[in-house]
């Protein structure tokens, strides 16, 4: 097996503290065979994350852990039978069950272990009024000690475990914090073998005010020098001063205007991005993660939320 | 040199991102005008000017403040210290090493004063207790911690009592005289003199019924000598017991006898805190309150005037009733003076912070940015503030003016010269690497008063060694192609074998490797004798223009300290390195002194010779032959270029920083070189040159050091040839200056650019952005009015306006109205292109065209000959001055006479109207917002266009015409030029909307202090910072020059209580002093001959100046007073 390259400054078992770090929770830094956890509940919608699960697993040389939360102790067969796979679909699976709310008891499973991802899909069986998101996945986001891999049903047609992952979309919007999110990103990149795309999205807010922001050019003098180079030091300022990793090449940089979130569903069509990076600082409340929301709501590929916050 | 200074609330590089908004414009009315405050704080407040209470020789900041605690700072060690604790945390803030010096123990004055300061600058100061038996400083966390002690041996210990209690005995056979031995102190025995209750601790201020008490006490018992008796009796007991170096001193009611005294807390604080930041004793302060002679005997803080701190200053603020030694400046008053004392030196410090860029909260991200702005240079070579190369972050470079690379097919750009700042230090064997937060202390600063870049580092590696490094680097003002470093390393914890390899690095250069020296490596490590050793050199090609630049190094370590010192040089493919090794020894100071010059194939045909020549020179490469110099060249400069502003600092900080880098930008002996867009300071632009020299900075040079201007115009007369070619390749005569230029002159302006989304876009300013011919034929015309240099006017200027005049004579074309018209050009607005009759270029073309006409009437009148030879050379006769006096008077610019107007170019108040105001905030360029073409079909501008006119020919439009298209065209500006703001805020003040001004002003000096426009990593914006100065000097102050007198008309921002600054003027030097409401002005002729100055607009006054004296008026209502001359 092989071991994880990894970008973070201090390999071996992270704390369960590490999703509260500044530093975003990478998925590298584990024992030598990562693990990642996906939450079934039974129902079809639910399922749908196993084929991306696998297919991290592949990349990342993780083994896939299928997790189902119930109020008593099971047989396995039982839980099997309970979240919909036949025995015979479960090659290279571990079954684990945890008993309590679900939530919860998959929060804690994920420290324990610890998780280096957890996959699910955004929504289960149940449709939930005006929500993008069930309210298990959500509490899960809000306090899970690891990155979450995020799949709308919608795109079972699309998800499998075989598919090469060739593109990333990385959207940043020029704050060093959000860039936080370069490392693992470009993690995945490199043991994916995938181009990284760069997306900023500019528009008619404030710029963030924290040191080191970098936005938008504010004006295109001569645009034959001010492009390329706003462009050069915004991926210096983020790819190698910020994540000291060397950058697979080409990454590719586009900037757009308007909403943010759109503006990311948009490329990610465009440019047939496999995979949609956000950062994302814990708070889903109606206020708060607009662009997160906006993604989640219509990606038309899984979405890994990093936490930086 | 200064020491580092700590500010952390002026003059920083490291305000938060500023907002873009654009100011409120006078849209509706003018009096509903209001400025919109920034939301970049600086966390300034006006600083209230005391008046100076102290002597002369106190009115400056001092480095180092070192202080006796009781009876100077505090009453006594039961008073209330809370009001001198925030004076001294201010004084820390601001970057002053604070040392107190005590007789009594740490807790004491801890509880007094330092336990409730908490913050990093507590790091600052320090506290030397036990009469200089120990020394505390403060860690990060704000925590006590101890530096040094004196600690005695058991010996030292059994003397010390054993001379105590001798003394006791001597008194008490001979004179039956009762003391007290006390033996519980650190380091000394007190012999109380006077052990009785009512005098169990008399205040400070009882000193003298004290002195009377303990006189009379030993008068009772006939000890006729009286305390110096006594101290003569304990040194006999001393020298008799064998206690060597022992120390007495008397605080009248004792008299002590130690192992140390406050001189050893001296000698600590200057060779820990002085010499380690390389911060002379002339910048200590030495406070006490017993310096003078008490009853013959020297007071206890006499102890602290030391030879190692020769050249302080030493004030007392006791009573002294003996009078104090003569190096010692009596100022009584106790506490309350000295609270005062500490007082100006807080106002004095404030004030000095605005000479400083001070990276104080360093953030990765912006490395780039931040090496912009700390950026060393001298017109001929610029070095950016880069650390000493273990940063991957950074990006080192260093630029040579005019020096270009060119590629066949690309654009040529500055050639970046190998780097000369990197070095590799390792200890024990372990390489020092930045990895972030490595450093505990990390700040680096940009001294502008004297052109010092400064590092100030300290590093602790994994195994606990604590190195402090501390690097200062030059480019030489005075000469040229000097640069150096100045590098003190100190091993605080610990011995151990030190390298430092010092790099010539070919790598971070964009031209071939040329010659490296020596050519083979040197392969056995040998004895460095200084100067006598083969220097270090790299020299690089640039491809295309083949220039060659050299850059040869003497490096120097102080070998009176390290005495076996190895030295290896090894060459590489693109680099040499020479490697300093020795055995470090805890607490020494190491100073390596690297010389390096630089010359190029531009200057001399042999740069490696040149090199070599005065690197063998050792004479010349010592520090002061370096650093003293460049300093005063300094100096020299500030002398007249200097903005003093009183009561805004922040304005006066922007002010410094935009003048310092226009002084860095300027070689006047280089005429084959200009300044470009981003200077010598970064990469941006590819070190092309655009009008911002000409029309921006060159206002700057003309009027403070003629002979930089003169250079900068000699430039574009040395490209003449290049723009004669220029307009022969579009089809034209005469001369069509390069939109960009470069080293020959010609058009540099790359075709195509490669959009944020990978789109091609045409670049169309090379093609037609032509008013750039009259650009510089405005330039050449005020430079030559402003100085009279009529030997410039001759041998350059007047055919510079011929041939602009010959290029705009074949460049108009005539319309159906019979008029004459420019088509299909880019005005300075650049987001209209292809236009017909811009203003701008319609308006600056006419007045070129008049001038040039009155440039052959002149010739013809005062230079016949050579006037005839220039008109041969150019191909024009004096029929030529009618056919372009013709063109001029029939060239369309139409003013609306009813609304008094003027369209930026045929169909503009046709196009779509879009309110700017709609889409703020935003963090992009409106043009990305709103894309191109639609920006191409509104009236949003770029940048001022029409108003740049008003501006540039002010008194060719009146006050009417020159507020109404201020009012229309200010609000439709999106300010997408660096070079936007600060004309706005020309203009404003001009038309007196002072708190716009402001406003604008304020944008215009955050472009690169705050980085917001979001590009300064590219380089700072030169032609900003000459629009800075202009909308100071021709906006706040009024300053117009006319062709028959020099006017002025100030209107100051209301933060700004006044204003000082110099300009030079057809030979005089004039000195200005402007206040704030109530309004006045005081000029003085420095030198040259009389003058007339008008000031006001309307009915100006006017005063015939005679060199040596003063003028005053000031405002009364609406007019100015006659002018009053004084003496001064």
């Amino acid at each position: 097996m092989r071991h994880q390259s990894t970008g973070s400054p201090s390999p071996g078992k992270p704390d369960a503290s590490r999703a509260q770090m500044a530093q975003p929770t990478g998925l590298h830094g584990q024992d030598d065979c990562p693990l990642i956890l996906v939450p079934l509940d039974g129902s079809r919608e639910a399922k749908i994350a196993l084929p991306v699960a696998l297919q991290a697993a592949r990349i990342l040389r993780a083994s896939v852990h299928v997790v189902y939360a119930t109020t008593q102790l099971l047989a396995p067969d039982e839980i099997l039978r309970r979240i919909g796979i036949e025995p015979s679909e479960t090659t290279g699976l571990v079954i684990d069950q945890v008993i309590g709310p679900p939530a919860e008891a998959i929060v804690d499973l994920a420290r324990v272990k610890p998780a280096a991802l957890i996959v699910m899909t955004t929504r289960g069986h149940t449709a939930y009024q005006g929500r993008t998101v069930r309210p298990v996945v959500e509490a899960i986001i809000r306090s899970a000690p690891c990155p979450v891999l995020l799949v709308r049903p919608e795109l079972a047609a699309r998800v499998c475990a075989e598919l090469p992952l060739k593109r990333i979309l990385l959207p940043l919007d020029g704050a060093p914090s959000s860039a936080r999110v370069i490392g693992p990103a470009l993690d995945i990149a490199k043991l994916s073998q995938a181009e990284a795309d760069i997306l900023y999205v500019a528009g008619h807010e404030r710029r963030p005010q924290e040191a080191g922001t970098l936005t938008g050019p504010m004006y295109i003098d001569q645009p034959q020098y001010e492009w390329p180079t706003w462009a050069a030091e915004f991926i210096d300022r983020f790819g190698t001063s910020l994540g000291s990793y060397q950058l697979p090449a080409p990454i590719h940089l586009s900037i757009r205007t308007g909403s943010a979130a759109t503006a990311i569903l948009q490329v990610a069509t465009e440019r047939h991005s496999d995979l949609i990076v956000l950062e994302w600082r814990g708070n889903l409340d109606p206020l708060h993660a607009k662009v997160v929301k906006g993604v989640l709501a219509d990606a038309p590929c899984p979405v890994l939320l990093l936490r930086t916050a | 040199m200064r020491p580092v200074p700590r500010e952390k609330r002026v003059g920083r590089a490291t305000d938060p991102p500023a907002s873009t908004e654009a100011p409120h414009h006078p849209d509706v009315a003018p009096q509903a005008a209001t400025s919109q405050p920034s939301t970049t704080s600086t966390g300034l407040s006006p600083p209230t000017p005391r008046e100076p209470r102290f002597p002369a020789s106190l009115q400056r900041p001092f480095a180092i403040i070192a202080f006796d605690w009781d009876g100077t700072a505090v009453v006594n060690r039961q008073a209330d210290a809370s009001a001198v604790r925030a004076k001294i945390d201010q004084l820390l803030r601001l970057g002053v090493y604070v040392v107190v010096i005590t007789g009594t123990n740490f807790s004491n004055v801890d509880r007094q004063l330092s336990a409730p300061l908490v913050g990093p600058e507590k790091e600052l100061l320090f506290v030397c207790t036990n009469r200089g038996s120990e020394v505390f400083g403060f860690d990060q966390q704000s925590r006590p911690i101890l530096l040094w002690k004196r600690t005695a041996t058991a010996e030292e210990n059994r003397l010390l009592t054993e001379v105590a209690e001798r003394v006791r005995q001597v008194l008490k056979e001979r004179f039956g005289f009762d003391v007290r031995v006390i033996t519980n102190r650190l380091n000394r025995r007190k012999i109380d003199l006077i052990p009785l209750p009512e005098w169990e601790s008399p205040p400070k201020s009882a000193i003298g019924s004290l002195l009377t008490a303990v006189q009379r006490r030993l008068h009772d018992a006939s000890v006729a000598g009286g305390l110096a008796e006594v101290v003569e009796i304990t040194a006999d007991a001393a020298r008799n017991q064998g206690l060597a170096d022992a120390r007495i001193t008397t605080d009248v009611k004792h008299v002590e006898v130690g192992l140390s005294d406050k001189g050893d807390s001296i000698d600590w604080l200057m060779r820990n805190i002085a010499q380690k930041h390389d911060i002379p004793a002339q910048d200590v302060l030495i406070a006490g309150d017993e310096f003078g002679p008490i009853d013959g005997f020297e007071g206890s803080d006499q102890k602290m005037d030391r030879p190692s701190a020769a050249g302080a200053t030493f004030v007392s603020v006791g009573q002294e009733p003996n009078g104090v030694p003569a190096n010692v400046l009596h100022l009584g008053g106790g506490p309350a003076t000295f609270a005062s004392l500490l007082d100006e030196q807080i106002d004095l410090h404030e004030r000095q912070q605005a000479w400083y860029v001070v990276e104080a909260n360093p953030t990765p991200a912006r490395e780039h940015e931040i090496e912009s702005l700390l950026t060393v240079a001298n017109g001929y070579l610029g070095t950016r503030g880069s650390v000493f190369g273990w940063s991957p972050l950074g990006r080192p470079a260093t630029f040579v003016a005019g020096v270009f690379t060119g590629f066949p097919d690309a654009t040529p750009e500055l050639t970046t010269a190998p780097d000369w700042t990197h070095f590799d230090l390792f200890i024990e064997g372990q390489a020092v690497a930045t990895p972030r937060g490595a450093a505990s202390e990390h700040r680096r600063v940009l001294d502008m008063k004297r052109g010092v870049f400064k590092l100030d580092w300290r590093y602790a590696d994994e195994a606990g060694r604590i190195t402090h490094l501390y690097v200062q680097r030059i480019v030489s003002l005075a000469d040229r192609h000097t640069l150096a470093e100045f590098i003190t390393l100190v091993p605080e914890n610990y011995s151990g074998r030190m390298r430092c390899g010092l790099t010539l690095d070919g790598h971070r250069s964009n031209a071939a490797m040329y010659e490296g020296l020596p050519s083979t490596p040197v392969v056995g490590p040998d004895q460095v004798e200084s100067g006598k050793k083969t220097p270090t050199l790299l020299a690089v090609r640039a491809p295309g223009s083949g220039v060659v630049v050299a850059l040869g190094a003497r490096a120097h370590l102080n070998t009176a300290v390290a005495s076996t010192v190895s030295r290896l040089v090894q060459l590489t493919d693109r680099q040499v390195v020479e490697w300093l090794e020795w055995e470090a020894i805890v607490g020494n100071v190491y100073r390596i002194r690297r010389v390096v010059i630089a010359y190029t194939s531009r200057e001399t045909a042999e740069p490696i010779k040149a090199v070599l020549d005065q690197l063998g020179n050792p004479d010349t490469l010592s520090a002061p032959e370096i650093i003293t110099p460049h300093v005063e060249k300094w100096s020299r400069r500030w002398s007249v270029a200097d903005v003093e502003i009183d009561g805004d600092l922040s304005a006066q900080h922007a002010a410094r920083f935009a003048i310092y880098h226009l002084i860095a930008a300027a070689d006047p002996q280089n005429e084959r070189a200009s300044i470009g867009a981003r200077a010598l300071t970064g990469q941006s632009y590819k070190g092309h040159v655009f009008w911002d020299t000409d029309i921006y900075m060159l206002p700057f040079f003309t009027l403070t050091e003629p002979a930089a201007a003169r250079a900068l115009m000699m430039y574009r007369h040395h490209t003449l040839d290049g723009a004669r070619a220029n307009a022969r390749e579009q089809g034209y005569q005469g001369a069509l200056y390069a939109w960009e230029s470069t080293d020959t002159g010609l058009e540099a302006t790359p075709p195509f650019a490669i959009g944020p989304n990978g789109e091609v876009v045409r670049i169309l300013t090379g093609q037609q952005e032509h008013h750039i011919s009259a650009d510089v034929a405005y330039a050449v015309w005020q430079y030559w009015t402003a100085t009279g240099d009529d030997a410039f006017f001759l041998e350059a200027g007047a055919e510079i306006l011929i041939e602009t005049a010959r290029f705009w004579a074949s460049r108009v074309s005539v319309g159906d109205d019979g008029r004459y018209h420019i088509r299909k050009v880019i005005g300075p607005d650049e987001y209209h292109w292809g236009v017909d009759d811009n203003a701008y270029t319609n308006g600056l073309a006419r007045w070129n065209l008049e001038r040039s006409a009155e440039t052959l009437d002149i010739l013809q009148a005062r230079w016949p000959d050579q006037g005839h030879e220039i008109t041969r050379g150019c191909h024009v006769t004096q029929s030529d001055s009618e056919r372009w006096r013709d063109i001029a008077r029939n060239l369309y610019v139409p003013v609306d006479s009813n609304t008094g107007l003027i369209e930026q170019f045929s169909g503009y108040f046709g196009l779509d109207q879009i309110d700017l105001k709609a889409y703020e905030p935003r963090t992009a360029p409106i043009d990305v917002l709103l894309g191109r073409e639609r920006v191409a079909h509104s009236q949003i501008i770029k940048q001022p266009d029409v108003l740049m006119l008003l501006y540039l020919l002010w008194d060719d439009f009146s006050p009417r015409v020159r507020d109404a298209n201020f009012r229309y065209y200010a609000p439709r500006c999106a300010q997408g030029s660096s070079l936007s703001p600060a004309i706005h805020a020309l203009l404003a003040a001009r038309l007196g909307y002072a708190d716009l001004a402001s406003a604008y002003f304020q944008q215009g000096a955050e472009i690169d202090l705050a980085n917001n426009q979001g590009n300064a990593s590219g380089g700072v914006h030169a032609g900003a910072m000459g629009g800075l100065w202009q909308a100071m000097i021709m906006g706040f102050a009024g300053i117009c020059p006319r062709p028959d007198i020099l006017g002025l008309t100030p209107r100051l921002p209301s933060a700004w209580q006044g204003t000082r600054f110099a300009l030079r003027w057809r030979g005089r030097l004039l000195r200005f002093a402007v206040r704030g409401a109530p309004s006045s002005v005081e000029v003085r002729l420095d030198s040259g001959s009389p003058l007339d100055l008008a000031v006001g607009d309307e009915t100006p006054s006017v005063a015939h100046l005679e060199e040596g004296w003063c003028y005053q008026t000031s405002l009364r209502g609406e007019v100015w007073s006659p002018w009053n001359r004084v003496r001064g």
